[in-house]
Formats: C-alpha cells, structure tokens, sequence
C-alpha cells in the first residue's frame, strides 16, 4: 500500500447536486493515491457528501451574485486525513455543538448529526462578509 | 442510480443500485408512491447493489415506510452492504429497518 507522508489535492466545482457524484468520484481517486485504508474511505466519503448536500439544499447566494463554487481540499499525513470544504455562500446558520441525531420517524436533519458520528473533527466557520469552511478531519490509527 | 420494480405474491420488490444520495433519493420515493398508489403497499427494498447511503437516501426510506404503513402495509428492507447497515445503526434506524437477509424472504411470518 502506497504511504507517502503527505499528500494534497485541490478540486473547484460548481455548487450544484452534481458536485455529490463529481466530489465522491475525487475523493475515491485521492483515497486510493494516498493509501487510506477502506474505513477511512468510507467515513469520510459520507461526511463530505452529507456536507455538500447541506449546501446544496441550504446555502444561498451572497447578494445577487450566481450560485458559486465549492473548493474542496484534501491532504493526508501520518496522523490525520484532513478535507476542507470552502463555499463564498452566506455565512450559514450551522451550530455544530447543537446537533444531534433527530427521531426514528423524520425525515431530514441526519446528515451533520452522521458526519460528527462517523468523523474526529468536524468544524464550520463563517467568514465576515460570506463565506463558509467545513473542516473534516479523522486521525489515522496506527499499529 | 437505477431502481427496478417487480411484483411478487403479495409484494413488490424495489432494487435501487448505485449511491442512493439527495440526487437519487426522489426516484425510490417515486417508486414506492407510484407502487401504494395502484395498491401495493408491502414493499420490499432489496439494497444489495446499493454501494452508498446517506442521509437523504435514509429519509427516503423513512418517508416510504410512512406511505406504506400508512395505506395498511409496511416497507421492509433486504440485503443491505455493510455501508448501508453502518449508517442505519449509527442513525438509530436499525430497528425501524430491520435488514432481512433476501428480499423473497423479508415478508415470511417471524
């Protein structure tokens, strides 16, 4: 299995549902290039895709600017896989401390409640102005 | 994603294949409305070739459980991949959507 220490990818794409194929499709191609193991792979491809459905469904436009783009980073080193979601949406309304998984009979309201199960760290940041940044990161086990 | 339908005794069988995500997840619920609409409302859906699951797949089914139940059947699910399995249990929904080991057997008394 390849290891190299660190290793980085940077992709831009169009804020649209498209994205959810296109960003799960990169990160499968990044995971295989950096040696994630199947587990790593499979928790982050949910946590990134329940974090570009939020946006999908919920980010709107700063002003009357057209729907945006969504960068999306990726880098792995020995003790963590971290992947970056950045968006120039309006600062969403996102209170991650207050999240928790909804009940048996809802419909919608699990994806961020999945994403903090299934990652190490999760964090959203608004910048003044708009803007958004998703941090995903899980710690690689070793041994 | 594709979703193929087919009738059975008493059933009808729903095979989504592919990642049931926001982009697909209105095709299964289609399906099942379409199938409690001209009567049928015991249904199962066989996830076997269903790689991924998220939380709009989940609601999907949520929302079909609730149709079917709804119009005196019940939804079932069978052959779920360990991702699929996974996600139900993180989500508390693995009761609710018990995964059956094959879809011809998912409505055989318990």
């Amino acid at each position: 299995m390849p290891s190299e220490p660190h290793s980085a990818r940077r992709v831009a794409m169009p804020a649209d549902p498209a994205m959810l194929e296109r960003a799960a499709g990169e990160l499968a191609a990044f995971a295989a290039a950096s040696g994630l193991t199947g587990d790593e792979l499979a928790r982050l491809d949910l946590a990134l895709g329940e974090v570009l459905a939020n946006i999908v469904a919920h980010a709107r436009p700063v002003g009357d600017a057209e729907r945006g783009m969504v960068e999306l980073r990726l880098s792995a080193g020995p003790d963590a896989v971290l992947v970056t979601v950045e968006d120039r949406a309006a600062v969403a309304a996102v209170d991650l401390s207050a999240v928790s998984m909804p009940a048996e009979d809802a419909e919608s309201g699990r994806g961020l409640a999945l994403a903090l199960a299934v990652l190490d760290g999760f964090a959203h940041d608004g910048r003044e102005g708009g803007g958004n940044r998703w941090t995903l990161r899980l710690d690689r086990r070793r041994g | 994603m594709n979703v193929t339908v087919t009738a059975h005794d008493g059933f009808a069988v729903i095979r989504p294949s592919g990642r049931l995500t926001m982009v697909s997840a209105p095709q299964l619920r289609h399906a099942v409305d379409d199938l409690v609409g001209h009567g049928t409302s015991r249904v199962v859906v066989d996830l076997a070739g269903t790689e991924f699951i998220d939380s709009s797949g989940l609601g999907s089914l949520i929302g079909a459980l609730k149709a079917t139940r709804l119009a005196g059947g019940d939804l079932r699910i069978a052959a779920a991949p360990e991702q699929v399995r996974t996600v139900l249990r993180l989500t508390n929904l693995d009761r609710v959507l018990r995964n059956h080991p094959s879809a011809e057997t998912a409505f055989d008394a318990e």
